[in-house]
């Protein structure tokens, strides 16, 4: 298992950010442009709601049940059908004097070497590399979704 | 990451000591040769590294080994592969002794210099720090 974890400081107080994270149209803002709520509120921001990110180009769709919604403090998700299904996504927020400090983690990964590209399967493109071939022996070789410009969404 | 360049682009960028400038850290000093070691200057943050080069594989892979500064015990590692007409870099920087907070704040930069280093080979201009 593998974990992708990112340590930022956002101009901006622990509300600010935790609303562009707990709820569909924040996220629509940073992340991609079209997310919808597949089922409870419109607003996707109540936990047990599941928001559905659609990616561009061909990128698909990524479901995403909320799990946890602490407000200013911590989201916590879980991935269902998707390139991401089965790991887990968290924001944690504290406040350091006018800014906040975000914690990310995107957990679970099968493992650090998989071979994700934008297009096409690494496994048959790489096939000279014995690094490429053993992780994807180990993952499977799943493809990340891509972000409103073309990179890899997470 | 895909780059729309060939390998060859892509490895003169990482390789010597210009290209590094081009997309990393304006200020590098020392070797870019085989066994040579540069520094890389963070102004901002008052700090450098050393990055000893201990693998120049033309068109396909550079290694560097973080002798002293923040990556120390680090290894830091391009691959390419020609994707079409583009390039399929792997990035790797192995050997962290820990998810620390520093892990996860160069895990946030390196995806900001790769989006450089993209933009550099690319359009000619990356945007070093």
């Amino acid at each position: 298992m593998a974990d992708i974890r990112h340590f930022i400081e956002i101009d901006g107080a622990p509300g600010q950010v935790y609303a562009a994270v707990a709820n569909r149209a924040g996220v629509a803002g940073w992340w991609t442009p079209r997310v919808t709520v597949k089922a409870g509120s419109v607003a996707g921001d109540s936990e047990g709601d599941s928001l559905r990110m659609h990616f561009r180009r061909g990128g698909g769709t990524q479901d995403i049940e909320v799990v946890e919604l602490l407000p200013e403090r911590r989201v916590q998700w879980s991935c269902g059908p998707g390139a991401f299904e089965g790991t887990r996504i968290s924001f944690e927020l504290e406040r350091r004097g006018q800014r906040t400090a975000v914690r990310f983690a995107h957990m679970g990964w099968n493992s650090a070497l998989s071979a994700t590209s934008t297009g096409d399967s690494s496994c048959r493109a790489s096939s000279g590399s014995s690094r490429t071939a053993r992780a994807c022996r180990a993952n499977g070789a799943a493809e990340c979704p891509k972000g409103p410009k073309g990179h890899h969404g997470g | 990451m895909t780059i729309d360049a060939p390998p060859e682009r892509v490895y003169e960028a990482i390789a010597t000591r210009e290209g590094v400038a081009g997309w990393w850290t304006p200020r590098v000093e020392g070797s870019d040769e085989l066994g040579g070691t540069m520094r890389m200057h963070f102004d901002l943050v008052r700090s450098s590294t050393d990055m000893r080069v201990v693998a120049l594989e033309p068109a396909r892979a550079v290694e560097w080994e973080s002798t002293a500064g923040d990556f120390q015990g680090t290894t830091t590692r391009f691959d390419l592969e020609p994707r079409g007409e583009g390039t399929f870099l792997r990035f790797t920087q192995s050997q962290w002794p820990s998810a620390s907070q520093q892990f996860a704040t160069c895990n946030f930069l390196w995806g900001f210099f790769m989006q450089s280093l993209k933009q550099l080979v690319e359009t000619g201009e990356g945007t070093p720090r």
